[in-house]
């Protein structure tokens, strides 16, 4: 078996005095592949039902073999990944990567990133709906009415009615787990096409 | 790879192969030595067609190794690497396939539980049991028995039973339930989850239907 390209993968052309940050999004895609490998394991025993998710939740932590360690790896990597697109987004904002001919575009990426891992914090925190997880989740929707002009109607959306219900936890699951991922794939896919330009950082 | 094998006499002096190695070193032909039990060897590497082994050696013999048999530093490299490749995606697959397989349910094989004397419950009222990780409660109300699960349908938190108000109240969001487990007022969406109860002497018996799927 000569099938590993060892040699092509140690001439690979690299920065001197490279740190983790000098190719964030490989740094991104590997955290991201972790987030859907491990998503998509804990979607086997997840139920998105109120009198349900709960207990699922607790059947992965406690009785499913390695349950604890998907989960975790899943929450933690879910962690670095806000971290990245945070110190990503600072040090966007010291190295001013928002003037320049593509740095705008590039920006608004940066800040989209963040927003977007935020939102999937948001709406995976929700997922084993707990007491934690209900009240946060009115207190978010409270926050999100008191926008002006469009926030009642989003509400609405995020919430499935007038309160937070079975309906809002389906939405929230599919939210983190049919809609956003593929938001991220692009995001992240656009940000790497930008910085393999230097548009980013 | 052509190689020459030595095997010096048993007499000879054991300072004798590293001499003979740095003698053909020198000549530019790489040699090492071994002790093969307490014979003295040296493997020549590539041996020139003119190099004759020298007087005091017992046997010599030349081998041939196969090209592809040959141990390079990257082919080392290449295989250690695939190597270690295929026991992680290995350790990963088999990781993947434990955490696939569905876990023994736990205490809830158990259908029928003896959960009180009826003399005692009729004196105390009422009287808390668990299936499993599901609690529930019998309550003597007149001459009926009412068994009902305690896990509220709105959000999952555990009712307690009121004697004053004959109802069983919610915690977390003032929800009620009368002993039928009908929604008397709040939000949850379904009645309580009711089993059925049957007097065996003096003893009481809870039977749940189903299982409790997680």
């Amino acid at each position: 078996m000569r099938n590993v390209n060892l040699t092509a993968f140690l001439d690979r052309p690299v920065v001197e005095h490279r740190t983790f940050l000098s190719d964030p999004g490989r740094v991104a895609v590997f955290l991201f592949g972790i987030e859907v490998v491990t998503g998509a394991l804990l979607a086997l025993y997840y139920r998105p039902a109120p009198e349900a998710a709960f207990a699922s939740v607790q059947l992965i932590s406690n009785a499913v073999t390695l349950g604890w360690l998907v989960r975790s790896l899943h929450l933690v990597a879910a962690n670095c990944l806000v971290v990245l697109a945070a110190l990503l987004l600072i040090r966007a904002f010291f190295r001013r990567a928002f003037l320049g001919p593509r740095g705008f575009s590039g920006w608004l990426l940066t800040v989209g990133f963040l927003l977007l891992m935020l939102a999937f914090f948001f709406t995976g925190e929700a997922l084993p709906w707990d007491q934690d997880a209900y009240w946060r989740t009115t207190v978010t929707a409270h926050l999100v009415a008191d926008t002006p002009v469009v926030g009642p109607w989003i509400a609405g959306v995020l919430r499935g009615g007038d309160d937070v219900s079975g309906v809002t936890l389906i939405r929230l699951y599919a939210a983190h787990a049919l809609l956003m991922p593929w938001a991220a794939y692009w995001v992240i896919h656009r940000m790497r096409a930008l910085m393999r330009r230097g548009a980013i950082g | 790879m052509r190689s020459s094998i030595w095997i010096l006499r048993a007499d000879t002096d054991p300072t004798r192969g590293e001499a003979l190695a740095r003698e053909l070193s020198d000549r530019g032909v790489q040699a090492t030595v071994r002790m093969q039990g307490d014979r003295t060897t040296v493997v020549v590497d590539s041996p020139p067609e003119d190099l004759s082994p020298p007087p005091d050696v017992e046997r010599a013999a030349v081998i041939e190794i196969p090209e592809q048999f040959r141990t390079t530093r990257r082919s080392f490299l290449d295989s250690f690497a695939t190597a270690l490749a295929v026991g992680v995606a290995g350790a990963a697959a088999g990781s993947i396939g434990l955490f696939a397989h569905p876990p023994e349910r736990r205490g809830d094989g158990v259908d029928e539980l003896e959960v009180a004397r009826l003399s005692e419950l009729r004196k105390k009222g009422y009287q808390t049991f668990s299936f499993g990780s599901e609690p529930g409660i019998v309550v003597a109300s007149g001459t009926k028995l009412h068994a009902l699960s305690l896990v509220c349908t709105h959000l999952g938190c555990l009712v307690e039973w009121s004697p004053e108000r004959r109802q069983l109240i919610c915690p977390c969001h003032r929800a009620s339930f009368d002993l039928g487990g009908n929604v008397l007022e709040g939000p949850p969406p379904r009645p309580l989850r009711s089993f059925e109860v049957s007097v065996q002497g003096d003893r009481v018996l809870v039977r749940r239907a189903g299982r409790v799927t997680l």
